[in-house]
Order: structure tokens, then sequence, then C-alpha cells
């Protein structure tokens, strides 16, 4: 089943952008957080102390659960747009 | 766009209320500077797709027109936009510190008006941290926002009216829900009902909302909670238990979005310092307004849900009020046309009070919900703090909210305890048997949100840096 | 209310050594605190154990300050996370380089085992600072504390130790009545005791007032910065040659950047704001230090009042034409002398023989 709903808005172009070193395709400008949660790729970093899967949560820059490395840089994906080629590193982003 | 460095008025928060302060203040020529870190207005509640999505002409969603509306209005009134601008400090006078991807900016003014809304109240159960369980205003966003259904399969959970409103899209885009897991009572809806009445626009749209879901015949579940979340190799399981008989019923499912109300964002107003009431039906702790949306430090003003939840209607009605005040306090209309202006929005207001509070009551965290949480449950995400913890520091002596988070390090993490602050408040008054309001609410700190280094230092030479005196020997 | 051997007026570190070295020696002692203890600069600290950045006269007690906190097992019975680390002090220009050598010499002879270590040594110690160095002072005696845990594990010790904590006690009036000294707060609650001890950090100059002893005590609001948790970005505690910078990275994966960027701040209502372009020069001046830095991101600032007397050096000892009355603060670097100060500042009260001659306050008072 297709997620994207189509009926009102038409998405970007397609893009691949790396996570984890797969390629994930996704439309330019869709934000970063979703794709991920729509890609089977849900699980987003660890928690601190348990090591506990962690992922999206509020989707409005609140929580902070959705971080992730972005080009190296640690991101609120939330907040993050797609573009093409970007690299993404999900897991175990060293926090602890 | 140009921005000024100093302006009449600064709002931040795109969402109804700020532009309509916004909006009305620059009616009367004041150079007003918007902000918001999304990328275009419409707050939450409005929030509008991604840039890169193009408007299809054959139809539309009511929530993108009046976002639309929004964004033209601002601009046929000449007021400044700094959207992508997230905001990481305010101190007084005002100076407003944000960073963006071009790097970190300051804005003076002598008028700010905080219009930045709410967040959700989510109450902890064992497993609630699990990717797959979402909060029912990120699913509102999804939807709505990104056009993006969470998953086929979706369990909803919670109070309110927001998971009437949530069902009702999913169903619209053709997700399949579950099962909804609603706290109150079957009987506690007809007294929404009533309140819903006196705002005919809201109610004609909430019958509507619900017939649509009566005749999907999805199991709802009145009366009962989420229990636990557990991992599965698919997906999650769900365990829904009812509060009266206590009887459990496991499903599973792709995706859970649970919510238990709202509460206002005290961000900027904690790190203000001004003061704060507490009022468990408006969603919480709120600064100290008075009818004009006037705080208690000159200059400042809160309006919209972050004063107090009401809705969005009302949310338009309260910045306009606010604007007001601020025309009046800097002469720019004197008493007679300040009273003649605002005597009609004050009674609109009043009316949506009444509205305001019977959702307000379904808003309200049943103590159901705070006995449900086991001592294993993590309470701050961000930390990984346990109520096992919290508890324990409580039993060692400590007293208040800041002394909690002094000896367990929770709200220490990059949430600021905007996710855990309640519940450990509610954990924390039954422990002492006190009232929540006597454990006070963490000291607010800069940044207000995670402030990349790397926009905060930008380019610079070494010689720059040393203008601070050497430490004595 | 009974009368208490001992009222330390002021919970922080200073106040709470004192008193539970006081109370292991069978002494019946109160620790008072307008507030909850350790929760002023005691609290808030860097919690930097480092000799690259205190004061040369103090490092003798600095020493034993640093030994005491590697060993709290034996006089703090509570865990507290405490890390020995390497110290690296960095200069990166000609004048930082000569700074440097004439501070490390004049520290060395206090007794800091620090030498000058060539850029290439420095790199092989910690391959995370910036290559661009000209030199560094090594001192192996260096490390941290998370200060954030002061208020909780001194709570537990003088609790076992039979302390009472008397928080929420703002002192208003000290009267001497017959030899015994009787401490009474805002709400009119009073406390007596035999001895009492000021240890009223950044509020010192106020409650010696109420004892009609006038000294200034200077308020810096110092910033603190940490950030997020990350992957290993340094090894070892970092600062540099002006003084200006301390760096260190927790086991938790969060760096605490200090180094004395003030903020703004005064002792009314323990009032504090960030002071925006000191954040930014602090943030620089760390990331100049350590590039990898650029990669976080800030989580929280906050800030602390730090005491400071007129000549920058403690005051510790007897107070002047009163019975039974002490005082012990304004000690730079006092989170890691503290424990030790504290506990000389005990062994004179009990009677034995301490020469607190260097920090006496009569040289201050005007």
């Amino acid at each position: 089943m297709n997620l994207r709903i189509s009926d009102y808005f038409e998405r970007g172009k397609k893009v691949k952008v790396i996570v984890n070193e797969t390629i994930v395709e996704a439309h330019e400008g869709e934000c970063l957080s979703v794709v991920l949660f729509i890609s089977n790729h849900k699980n987003l970093r660890l928690s601190p102390k348990k090591r506990e899967n962690r992922g999206m949560f509020c989707l409005m820059g609140s929580c902070q659960e959705c971080a992730v490395l972005l080009n190296g840089k640690k991101v609120t994906s939330c907040n993050i747009f797609i573009k093409a080629g970007m690299t993404v590193k999900t897991g175990d982003l060293n926090e602890s | 766009m140009n921005l000024k460095k100093e302006y009449d008025v600064i709002v931040i928060g795109a969402g109804p209320s700020g532009v309509s302060a916004a909006i009305k203040c620059s009616e009367k020529s004041l150079k007003v500077l918007i902000i918001d870190s999304n990328e275009n207005s419409g707050g939450q509640i409005y929030r509008a797709p991604p840039k890169s999505y193009v408007k299809k002409k054959e139809k539309s969603l009511k929530e993108n027109l009046i976002q639309i509306k929004f964004s033209e209005d601002l601009k046929k009134n000449n007021i400044d936009t700094a959207y992508n601008h997230t905001v990481w400090q305010v101190s007084p006078g005002y100076k407003i510190d944000a960073f963006s991807d071009k790097g970190t900016i300051q804005w003076k003014t002598k008028n700010l008006i905080v219009a930045t809304g709410t967040y959700e109240k989510i109450i902890p159960f064992e497993g609630w941290t699990t990717p797959g369980v979402i909060g029912l205003a990120a699913c509102t966003v999804m939807l709505k926002s990104h056009q993006t259904l969470p998953g086929e399969k979706i369990v909803l959970a919670g109070n309110g009216p927001l998971l009437i409103l949530v069902a009702y899209y999913v169903l619209k885009f053709g997700g399949k829900i579950e099962a909804i897991i609603d706290t109150s009572k079957k009987s506690q809806w007809l007294k929404s009902i009533f309140s819903l009445i006196l705002s005919p626009q809201n109610f004609i749209q909430g019958i509507t909302w619900m017939l649509k879901i009566i005749f999907s015949r999805i199991p709802i579940y009145s009366n009962s909670i989420v229990a636990k979340v557990t991992n599965e190799k698919n997906g999650i399981s769900v365990e829904i238990k009812n509060i009266e008989n206590k009887k459990s019923k496991k499903i599973s499912t792709e995706v859970l979005a649970v919510g238990h109300g709202l509460t206002p964002s005290t961000d900027i107003t904690r790190l203000l310092r001004v003061d704060h009431v507490y009022n468990e039906l408006k969603g919480g702790w709120i600064a100290k307004i008075d009818k004009y949306f006037r705080s208690s430090a000159k200059g400042l003003y809160i309006t919209g849900d972050g004063s107090g939840i009401s809705g969005a209607v009302a949310a338009h009605d309260k910045g306009k009020l606010a604007a007001y005040a601020i025309l009046f306090d800097e002469n720019i209309i004197d008493e007679k046309e300040f009273k003649k202006e605002t005597v009609q929005v004050l009674r609109k207001l009043n009316r949506y009070e009444i509205f305001a509070k019977g959702i307000a009551n379904l808003n309200s965290t049943p103590k159901e919900l705070i006995n449900n949480i086991d001592e294993n449950t993590i309470l701050c995400r961000c930390e990984d703090i346990t109520k096992k913890e919290i508890i324990h520091a409580i039993k060692k002596g400590a007293k208040n909210l800041n002394q909690i988070k002094s000896w367990t390090r929770f709200g220490m993490g990059p949430c600021q305890g905007r996710t855990c602050q309640y519940s450990v408040a509610r954990v924390a008054a039954d422990e002492l048997n006190c009232e929540v309001e006597e454990l006070g609410y963490l000291t607010g700190r800069s940044p207000i949100r995670p402030f990349p280094l790397d926009k905060a230092i930008g380019d610079f030479d070494y010689d720059e840096i040393t203008k601070v005196e050497a430490a004595p020997l | 209310m009974d009368n208490f051997d001992i009222a330390v007026i002021g919970g922080g570190i200073n106040g709470s050594s004192t008193a539970l070295n006081l109370a292991k020696n069978g002494l019946k002692v109160c620790v008072i605190d307008k507030g909850s203890i350790c929760r002023g600069a005691s609290g808030v600290n860097a919690g930097t154990l480092t000799m690259h950045m205190t004061r040369a006269k103090l490092i003798p007690y600095a020493k034993k300050g640093w030994e005491l906190w590697m060993n709290t097992e034996k006089w703090l019975s509570t865990e507290i996370d405490v890390k020995q680390k390497k110290g690296l002090c960095l200069a990166f220009t000609e004048e930082e380089e000569k700074l440097l050598n004439e501070r490390s010499k004049i520290r060395k002879e206090y007794g800091a085992d620090i030498k000058i270590i060539s850029k290439k040594e420095a790199l092989k110690i910690d391959p995370n600072i910036n290559s661009k160095i000209k030199c560094a002072a090594y001192c192996e005696m260096d490390g941290h504390v998370s200060a954030n845990q002061t208020g909780y594990v001194f709570s537990k010790a003088l609790r076992a130790n039979n302390v009472d904590i008397i928080e929420n006690f703002e002192v208003s009036e000290v009267n001497s009545k017959n030899n015994i000294y009787e401490i009474i707060c805002n709400k009119g609650e009073k406390i007596n005791a035999s001895k009492i001890v000021i240890a009223a950090g950044v509020h010192l100059g106020k409650i010696l007032k109420l004892l009609n002893i006038n000294i200034n005590i200077k308020c810096f609001p110092q910033q603190l910065i940490v950030t997020e948790r990350m992957p290993e970005l340094m090894k070892t505690v970092v600062t540099v040659a002006n003084g200006k910078l301390s760096l260190k990275q927790f086991e938790s994966g969060t760096v605490l950047i200090g180094g004395g960027w003030p903020g703004i701040g005064n002792i009314e209502n323990d009032y504090t704001e960030t002071k925006p372009e000191n954040l930014i020069g602090n943030m620089r001046l760390a990331c100049h230090a350590i590039p990898n830095l650029k990669n976080s991101r800030v989580s929280r600032v906050w800030l602390g009042l730090e005491a400071e007397t007129d000549d920058a050096m403690p005051v510790i000892g007897e107070l002047p034409n009163l019975k039974n009355a002490y005082v012990i603060g304004s000690i730079h670097s006092g989170y890691t002398s503290g424990p030790y100060l504290g506990l000389l500042l005990s062994e004179k009260i009990l009677g034995k023989e301490t020469d607190l001659s260097l920090f006496d306050i009569k040289r201050l008072i005007h």
C-alpha cells in the first residue's frame, strides 16, 4: 500500500538518499523523519543508558528523539528536508 | 528578504494567534517581524505541507486554504518573516537570538509577542519509547501537513477531540484503524457535545467526524487505556486495559498514535522568569497574564493556546487582543478606541471559554493513566530515568522539581523536560502527597532548542576571540 | 529547639565539608541553607579538577583536594562521578607560549607537577586537539567531577553522620546571647548553636554584615555550556594558556565548556542571564581547541555565581572580635580544594594546630 497520499499535492522530483549505506528513494523536499519512518527505518538511535531503540515521536521539533547523523552532524530529522545525495546514519550514534 | 536588526514588534510563532497579532499591529504602521522554525506560517494546527509540495488544482483541504491566506495577509501587510529560524535564546529588553542554515542572528524589540502554542502531553506507559509509538499530534502533522499515512494499520489512543480528528483523517486518506482506545466514558462525549453546540462551526464538523467513525465500525474501547506496548516481529503489540473492570486485550498493529491533551509551551516565559500560575484545565503551568494577554513583564505578551488552551478560533481573537494591548501601551490608540475595539473581542472570547472548558474536561488526565505507570517505566526519555529513580530521589529528600532534576538528571537532556515534566510532577505529587503546583516548574534554560555549534561560531579568526581578560594567576 | 554544637550557615561544598568532618568527630551539627544544599556554585560549576587554572598560591591545597576527590569512598561514603584524566593546557600563539611557560613555571614552584611539552607530544596524548598549537603544558593530576551530584551525595553523607540539614531557611539575623548564637530566619524561626561557621558562598558579605563585619565580596556570573552526547571528542581535560577555557567530556558523552566567560547576574534573588556574545566567544575558543566539537549541538547553558574577595584569595578561619565564630569562602577553584579546606577549618575548630594565616579575614576588613 502506498502510504503517500497524492490527492491534494504533487511531491517534488524523485531522488535517492543513503541511509546506513543502503539506498532509500524519496521525493526532494520531503521530511526526513517521515521518509525514514515509512521506509522501514523506524529505529533511529539508541537510548543513552539502556541502549534501547528510539525513533520519531512528536514530529514537532520538541522531543529530540528523532536525532540522526546527517553528513556527520547531529540533526533533528523532523526539521530536515530531503536533498539528493544526503548521507544519513541511524542506529548507534555513539551516544554513550 | 532583507531583515532589519530592530523592530517595533516581534512575534515568535506564526500560528493563528501570532499571525493575527502581527497583522493587527502592522495595520497601525508598526514595523513587525514574525519568526517561525517551520518553513511557513500556519503553526501546528494549520501546518503547511513542505515547500516542495505543489498544490493540485482539483481538490483542497480547508486547513491548507486557511494557511495560504495567512501567508497572503502577512505579505499584503508588509510584515517581515523569518521562517526556518529557530529561536534559541530570549533576553530581557528584548533580544531574540535565532539560528538558521545561514548561522546565528539577533534581533531587538521593545514589544515581544510569544505565540508558541502547545506541546502534546503523553503519559508514559511501559513500552511507550518503542519506535512506532508516536504522538497523536504527530500523527495529525504527518497526515495533514506531510500528506502521509504513518502505516497501513494504526491504533489510536488517548482522550479529547484530537482522537476524533485523527481518526477522521486516517479514514479519509484510506488508512485502516484497528482500534480507538479512549480514556473517556461514553457518557462524557454527550457532555462535550453540549459545549460544542456553543460553537456551531465546530459542532457540525465534530458531528461529521463522529458519524464517519461510527459508520466505519472501528472497535472503540471506551474507559480504557494503553497498559503497555511490546515489540513484535513485524510491528508492535498494544495491550488495552479497561479502567473499570480491569480486563485487558492485546492487539497487533504497526503504529500506535497516542496523546493525552495539550500543554502550553512555556520555554520562553520560564527563560524570561516571568510569573507563572498553575491551571490544570488550561493545560498546566502558564504565564500569568491579564485579560489583554500582558505578562508580568513590560512589553511581553503571551497569546494563543500558549496562554491557556482554548482552540484555534479563539487563538485568532487572542492575538488581536494582544495587538490592541500593544497599540494602547505604546500610545498609538487612545483609551476610547482601545475599549471600543476590545469589548467585542472580549465578548467573543468569553463564549469560546465555555467551549474550551468542555474540551478541557475531555483533555484532563485521568488518575488511571498515572497509576498505570510501572516503577520500571521510563519517565525521562532523554536520560533514561525511570519512575523508580524519581521516587528514590524523593525518598532521599528531594522536595521540588528542580531538586529532583539536579539529583536524577531528569530534564537535563536535549528536550529540557518538555516531554516529561508533567508526568514527573504528577508522579512526584502522588509520592509527596502534595499538589502539583507546590513542586514548582523547571527553571528555564537557554538554548531553547539544541543549538548547532557550527552555526553558533560561524567563520572567525582566532584573534577575534580572545577579547575577554585573561584569568588572574 | 535544642542547642547545636555548631551551626554551619551555607550548605555548599565548603560548608558541607566542614560540617561533615565536625560531625564525624562527634559534634552535634546542623547545616543551614537558604535553598537546597549545594545548589549554588557548588552544584552548577564545571567540576574541573585541574592544576592548570588553579591560583598558584592555592596549589598545595588543590593537590590535597584532588586526592580527596579521587578517594571519595573514604570520606563521602557515596559514589560520585569522578574521573582522573590527563590535563593539557594549550598555547596557540607565540605570546601564549610565553605566558604558558611563565605561568607553568610559577605553578610548578608551588608544587604542581606541570611540564611543557611539544606539539608532537601533545598530539600523541590527545590526537583530537587542534594541530595548530605551538606547545602545551601537561599535568597527570587532572580530571573532573559531576558537580550536579554534589547536593545528593552530601545530603546522604551528612544525614548518615547525623547532621541536621535545614533547608529553605534564609538567615536574616544572628544574635549572641550568653555565649549562644541565636540564628533567626526571615520567617521568624530560630536555631541555637554554641559555634557558627559562615560559609554562605556568594552571599558571604551579606551574612557577615549581620555580624557587623564588612568585607567586599565580588559576584562573578559565570556561563557554562554542555553539549548533547557525542562519540569520543577528546581524551584529556583541555584548558588554554590565558585560562579562559575548560573543556571536558564525561563518560556520558556530553562535553562541558567553561572557562569563566561572564554572563549577567547579581545576588538579588540569585538572578542570572545569558550573554550571547560571550557564549559565542567561549564556543569559538572551544571549537578552536577541539575542531570536531563543531559537529555537536549545545544542549544547555546555565550560569553560576562565583564569589571573590578584593585580593582574590580565600577567607578561612576565626572571625575577629567574636568568640566561636568562623568563616570559609571565596576560594578560587574552590570545588577542587573545598573538601580539604573544609577539613582544615574543622580541625581548627576542634582545637588542633592548623595554619590558616594565609587566609586571615582581618586583611580585608574595612
